[in-house]
This record gives structure tokens, sequence and C-alpha cells, in this order.
């Protein structure tokens, strides 16, 4: 294995030319990201128009404008372009505004500046002081004391910032107040491109990792590597120098931030992106399609990985490590949510790397479907093992109904095309393993251990959404997912394809029906 | 061409990708528009008489209480003020930590500060902004604030994306492409010539790029996003300059290996400053798919004149290549 990864290393040293294109891209990279920073995207100019002169770059002077002014009066173009373009018009005045009026009359101006403190509202285990919780009541009387005192604090400690846009700041102490004006929701815009720019680096490194990967495939290197490696070494030897370099990546990045847990966040991404690059050579015939089957793939993964971190008040978004990290650069607490999206990552990671470096025998074969049943008959030859590799399934599932779901969305309102891709991705997931083993094991228990895996690892993921008292209503699916099974076995004979269209079509139809009663 | 599995992955990638930033989108907009419907029940501890007559707040004894009921949900923010109509207010205010109600409330608050503020100016005799909007017809509007930034996340960050990823599909595509020619350049060169090899590549780029430009607006179209049919050109003209970008790549490097490498040290650099300075292919392209045609005829004839000059030097060190690799 270390014999690999230094022979990796080698070949990755070689080119002076590479070098010099590396350190003069870092260079321009660096020196245009400081100006995008500083400056801003320069991509908006002019999408908006008036009739007048904005000094604001997204504003331009048409004569069919999007908004006209007219002395104090503003008239809109009733599309998006001119309710956006209003939008906008409109804070620009507001910043201006606000500009104008600090100068006329100082600090009197802001006669409202805000502090906004976040507490925590879940149920607490230790009580305030000893007070009882105090229902709101129609009190009049006012709280001269407690009152005064706020003021009295505040004032003290005061640092004053009026309105993002006029970005002056009455100097005092610590604390910081705002104008209403720039009240604004927790918008995770910028941290989202912050740990995008973090998670970048590590993009490059596996697809250097995916070239190389493949040109051993390619140039028959794995054959004769594998006369005196094991194709455990063989994987992990190649993967050792990029691991090496995402941790030093990672570990600058973690610096940065003073958390050394990023330094794990960020290479169980690297790591996960390595296994799917490997798992992607395994399944490309040529250079061509590992490249765009790699880009598919990268994009679905950035949206796996991405998507929850926008919506990150939602409890199962802790589950993806960018996540985490960008808790972590808000310097939120992580609790719970750092093992589990780690070690959720990695066992993806590692069942990928499980298969790949069982395929090395199957690398050449002809067809993805061929491939990958030839690969799993390799793997079941025991029930527990359909058990397991089911449940192992499942975030593969939920990646590929992602991208089923991503692709239908424009035909969303006809249920049946969707509901049928859906059911396709099940079937062909929970089919396969029992394809595979049938011919070693009886295919109606195989059937029934599948069904039953998918469903409790399905089921697992939704029991803290659902209330306990309406758990007597997986009785219904479990039953459902025995059927389809059993109907896969039935029709396999004709083929693994057939099997799954059948499978999935009573899949479908269960899944319409269900739709139906609970539309009544 | 349909039963080449790289095409098909291709085409259902740029749709998934329209779908799955129109999702976000829809998210985004939902939950972050200051404009959504959301009345917050409001605590007040302290003496704020005029913020009372804007608010309605719930009245609390202290903060202690204020805060416990916060955490009952009783109230979904306290205010801590004790009003001084004449200076300024400092006022404290106590939110939810959990973002969704936190994305919810700060709206609300806001529009209710924003408010308060203006009557205590009016009380002060500063002047006060009122930007009253209307439609065509010259009927009051109400324009809801924050609709800008779904406008912006499909036109300024999506399209662009979009457009680039295009771009690096075709710029891998024709790396590929030219080794896999490489190979089994002695076969075929004893039929035809270079030249013929090369142009055949250049239409087989031409027709991939046309086909995912015209892939990408029909996944917008579809999803019921404008899109000018004139956005065809810039996201062609990036795709050619970005095939051209990896043709002379091919001609300089070592392997396939290097190549994709070099082309991605390359490519970062050039979007980058795509991205900073203006008028630029990506620029070009936001505005032409706003249909924004007026200034944009002498840019997107100087970019056509640009990816002439960059495929004619491209196809003439392709063809050194092959030559010299025979």
């Amino acid at each position: 294995m270390i014999e690999i990864a230094r022979r990796e290393i080698r070949i990755k040293r070689g080119s002076k030319r590479v070098g010099l294109i590396a350190l003069i891209s870092l260079i321009l990279s660096v020196l245009l990201f400081y100006k995008l920073v500083t400056n801003g995207i320069a991509i908006d100019k002019g999408i908006y128009s008036t009739n007048v002169p904005v000094d604001y770059r997204p504003f331009k002077i048409s004569e069919n404008p999007d908004i006209i002014v007219y002395r104090s009066a503003v008239y809109v173009r009733g599309d998006l372009k001119g309710y956006s373009a209003f939008d906008e018009f409109r804070s620009y005045l507001k910043m201006e505004y606000n500009r104008w009026i600090y100068e006329k009359f100082g600090e009197r101006a802001f006669p409202v500046l805000v502090k906004l403190i976040k507490v925590p509202t879940k149920p607490v285990k230790v009580e305030i002081g000893s007070e009882r919780v105090v229902k709101p009541t129609s009190v009049t009387k006012p709280v001269e004391r407690e009152g005064k005192e706020v003021v009295r604090t505040v004032k003290e400690n005061v640092n004053v910032t009026v309105g993002k846009p006029l970005e002056k700041v009455v100097e005092v102490k610590r604390s910081e107040y705002i104008t209403p004006d720039a009240l604004k929701p927790p918008i995770l815009f910028e941290k989202f491109f912050y740990a995008f720019l973090f998670v970048m680096p590590l993009y490059f490194i596996a697809q250097t990792f995916s070239s190389s990967f493949m040109e051993d495939k390619v140039r028959g290197r794995f054959e004769v590597l594998l006369t005196v490696l094991s194709n455990r070494d063989l994987i992990l030897g190649k993967m050792t120098p990029y691991l090496i370099l995402g941790f030093f990546v990672s570990f600058a990045i973690s610096i940065l931030f003073h958390s050394i847990v990023m330094v794990c966040l960020l290479l169980s991404i690297l790591l996960l992106m390595l296994s799917l690059d490997a798992f992607v050579v395994f399944l490309s015939r040529s250079y061509k399609e590992m490249s765009f089957i790699s880009i598919v793939v990268t994009l679905l993964i950035t949206a796996y990985l991405f998507i929850p971190a926008v919506f990150s008040f939602v409890p199962m978004s802790g589950l993806s490590p960018v996540t985490v990290l960008i808790n972590i650069m808000e310097g939120e607490k992580v609790g719970i949510y750092l093992p589990l999206s780690i070690i959720h990552v990695s066992l993806i990671s590692l069942t990928l790397l499980y298969l790949t470096s069982n395929s090395f025998e199957f690398m050449h074969h002809r067809g993805l479907t061929d491939k990958l049943i030839q690969l799993t008959s390799k793997l079941t030859d025991r029930y527990y093992k359909v058990f397991v590799f089911t449940i192992a399934s499942i975030p593969f599932v939920l990646l590929f109904e992602i991208f089923a779901l991503a692709v239908l969305y424009p035909i969303r309102s006809y249920v049946f095309p969707v509901l049928m891709s859906l059911a396709i991705v099940e079937e062909f997931f929970k089919g396969l393993f029992v394809y595979s083993s049938r011919d070693r094991l009886n295919p109606y228990i195989s059937a029934f251990l599948s069904a039953f895996a998918f469903f409790l690892g399905e089921k697992l993921i939704l029991i803290p959404l659902i209330p306990l008292r309406l758990t007597v209503l997986f009785v219904l699916p479990l039953l459902a997912h025995v059927t389809a099974t059993t109907v896969f076995v039935l029709t396999m004979r004709w083929g693994f394809k057939l099997g799954v269209l059948t499978s999935s079509t009573f899949h479908a139809i269960y899944n319409g029906v269900m739709l139906w009663l609970l539309s009544l | 061409m349909f039963r080449e599995k790289t095409v098909v992955l291709t085409l259902l990638l740029l749709v998934a990708l329209s779908s799955l930033s129109q999702i976000v989108a829809t998210g985004l907009v939902f939950l972050y528009n200051p404009s959504f419907e959301f009345k917050a029940r409001i605590g007040l501890v302290g003496n704020a008489p005029i913020f009372e007559r804007v608010a309605n707040p719930m009245r609390f004894e202290n903060l202690s209480s204020a805060l416990n009921g916060l955490r009952k949900g009783y109230v979904d923010a306290v205010v801590v003020l004790n009003e001084n109509p004449k200076g300024v207010n400092y006022v404290e205010v106590y939110v939810p930590k959990e973002e969704v109600k936190s994305i919810r409330v700060i709206p609300y608050l806001k529009r209710v500060f924003e408010e308060y503020q203006t009557v205590l100016r009016e009380l002060n005799g500063i002047p006060v902004l009122n930007v009253r909007s209307y439609d065509t017809e010259g009927r009051p509007i109400s324009v809801p604030e924050g609709i800008s930034l779904k406008f912006r996340f499909i036109y300024v960050v999506l399209i662009p994306t979009v457009v680039v990823l295009c771009g690096i599909i075709v710029g891998i595509y024709t790396i590929d492409v030219l080794y896999e020619e490489l190979k089994t350049s002695e076969v075929l060169l004893t039929s035809v010539g270079v030249r013929d090899v090369v142009i055949g590549k250049i239409v087989a780029v031409f027709t991939v790029s046309l086909m995912l430009t015209l892939v990408w607006i029909l996944g917008f179209v579809a999803n019921g996003v404008n899109v000018s049919i004139a956005s065809v050109f810039p996201s062609l003209t990036f795709c050619i300059l970005s095939s051209s970008i990896a043709m002379m790549v091919f001609g300089f490097s070592e392997s396939r290996e290097q190549a994709h490498l070099i082309y991605s040290l390359l490519f970062i650099p050039l979007i980058l400053s795509f991205l900073t300075f203006t008028p630029s292919p990506l620029s070009l392209s936001v505005r032409l798919s706003l249909g924004i045609l007026d200034d944009c005829l002498t840019f997107a004839i100087a970019f056509g004149v640009v990816d002439l000059i960059m495929l004619t030097t491209s196809c003439l060190i392709v063809k050194g290549r092959i030559t010299k690799s025979l």
C-alpha cells in the first residue's frame, strides 16, 4: 500500500510546466478573488432600467424602462423584473435617504436602534431564577426600575451601526446596535459561499484522483498491480496521497476558524468524493464516460451536501457535514450532529470502497446493469448480506430519488410518472440483491429480507418525524414492500429489467392509491 | 446520438439542475421573503406608549418572566424598551435562537420597528421617506419587499452557473474526444486528412454545445422561468471559448490526465475574471437571458470575433499535435 502511495506521489510530482501553470493560476485567482470580494460580482450591471439616472450598478437608463420615476411616485411594469427593479430601487432610495438624514440630523435621525439577542427556546431543564412563568397579561403599570437599568447599561456599551448601507459607526464600546432597516433574517448565503469555497479544493483533489484511477484502468495497470497487491491495498494506496493533500488543505482551513474538528468534516467529504469517483471509474467504460458520469455524480453529491445547509433549521439537515461546517463557522454548538454527519458520510464512503475493491474483475465488462449484477452476485452469498446491503443502499436510493424528482419537477402535476420513477429507483435496488443471489439463496426469503430491510431503513429515517401512535400505519407499507418484491421474484425469470418494471408498476399503483385515499 | 450514455446523462443533468434550482429558489422565497404573511406576538418589558400603539404588544412584569414566556411560546419576541420620544431609543430584542423561528419573526419585527421609527421621526420633525408605487395604469400597488431575491437568484446566480457548467462539460468533452482520436489517428488518417478530422471535431463540439444550450433553456422554460432565446448566443460563445482552451491544452499537454489538470487550472481564473469584469460572456448571458438587447450587439460581435480567433488558433495547434503524433 505504501509503495503504491509513493508511486502515485512520484507520478504527480512530475511536470514543471504543470507546477508553473498551477502557480500562475493560484496568484491570478487570489488577485481576482480579492477584487471580487472588494468590488462585488459585476455581472448584474444594467439588469434593471429606469427613465432617470440612478447611481447604482444594476440600473441604467432606457427608453423602455422597468420603472418610471416621476416626481415622488414610481410606476412599475407588472412583471417579476419590474417588481424586482422597484424593490431594489426602493432599497437604494432608503440607503440614500439614510445617508442624507444622517448628515443633516446626526444620530437624532435614527431614533430607534435595535440589538438582537438570540435565546434558545427549546425546552430547558433549569428555570431562569426562581420565578414562575407569567402568562401574558394586560399589565399597564410601567416597569420603571428594570427599564431604566437597561437603558443605562446600553448607553455605556453601545456601538451603533446606522443601517448597513450607511456603514457609519458611532464608536462606543462592545455591543452592536443596528437601525431597523438593517434587520434581516439569518440568511445563509455568505456562509454558504464560504463553505463552497472551502469544499471546492476537494473537488479538484477528487478530480485528479479519478483521472489517475481511470488512467490506471484504461492502461491495464490494475491487472499488473493486482498480481502483487490485494484489492484493498491497491485502492487505499492510490487514495492515500490525496487524503494527505486533503488533510493539509483541511488543516489550513481549520486553523483559520480555530476549530480542529473541521479537519474531520472536510476529510469525510473528501473521502466521500474519492470513493464515489473510484466507483464511477468502475462503472465507466471509457475516459469520456467517466468524465460525464463524474460530473453528474458531483452535482448530485453537491446537492446532497449543500441543499440541507440552505434549510439548516430542519433537524435532519445536520446529517450533512456542510450544515455542521457552516454552524461551526457561525460559532454555534453542533452537538450530536458532528459525529452523526461524519459517521453517515463515512458509512456511504466505506460501502462504496467495499464495492469498488470487489469490482476489479468486472471492471472491463460491458453494460452498467450487468456489471452491478455481477458485483452484487459476488457479495450476496448469505441471507444476512442481502439484508445488510439493502439497508446500505438506502442513501443511494435517496440520492437517485432526489435526481429523479428534480428531472420530473416540470411535470410534477402528472402524479403517475413521478410515482413510477420513484418506484423504479426503489425496486431496482431491492431487486438487485434478490436477483444477484437467486442461484445460491431462496429468492422468496431474499425478497422478504430485502423488503423488510428497505422498510426498516426507510422508516427509521421517518420515525423521528412521525407521532408514535401512528406507527401502526407502518404495517401497510411493509406489506406493500413484501408484495412488490414477491412480484419481482415471480417475474424475474423473464429478465431483471422486466422484474423491476412489474414490481415498480405495482409499487407505483399502491403509492397512487394511498395518495388518493389520503386526499379524500 | 441519444444512444450515447454520456449525452443522455448530460441532458438529464441540465434538466435536473434547472429544476433543483427552482425548488431551492421557491424554498428561499418562501422562507426569507420579508413580506411573507406572519404576525408575530411581541412581548414588551418597559414603558413605551408609542411603541405599544404601533405594535400592540403583550406586557410583562420583568425580563425573566418575558423570557420564560418566549420559551413557552406565549410570545415570539421580547422587546425591552423604555421609550424616550425625543432622543435615541436603544431597544433590546430577544428572539428565538432556532433559525426557522428567527426567519419568520425578524422580518415582522423589521416592519414594526420601521413603522415605529417613522412615527418617532415625524414627532421630531425629521422628513420621512415615502415611496409610492403605481402600476402603468396609475393604480396604487404594493410591491412585496425582498421580491428581487428570487429574480436575482435565477438570473444572476443560476443562469451564469448553468452557462459555466455547459462550458466545463464541453471543455472536458473536447479533451476526451481528441485523446480518443489520438489513439486511432493512424488508422483514421489513412482514409481522411488531418484537416477533415479537426473539422469533424469542431462540428461535433458545436453540436454538443448547441444541444446543451437548448436543453438548459428548455429546462428553465419548463420550470416557468422566462428566458429569452437570445441567451443561446452567450452560452454558445462560452462553450466555444471553453472548447478552444481545451483544444489548446490538448496541443501542449503530455497526457489526458495532465490536460484535465491544466484545463481546470486555467478555468478557475478565467471564471473569476468573467465575474469580476464586465462586459464578459457571463454578464452578456445575464442580460440576454432577460431579453436586454440594446447595447449587447457590439459586445456580442466582439466576443464572436474573439471566439473565432481562439478557435482558428486552437485548430492549428490540434492539427500540429495530431500530425506530430503520427
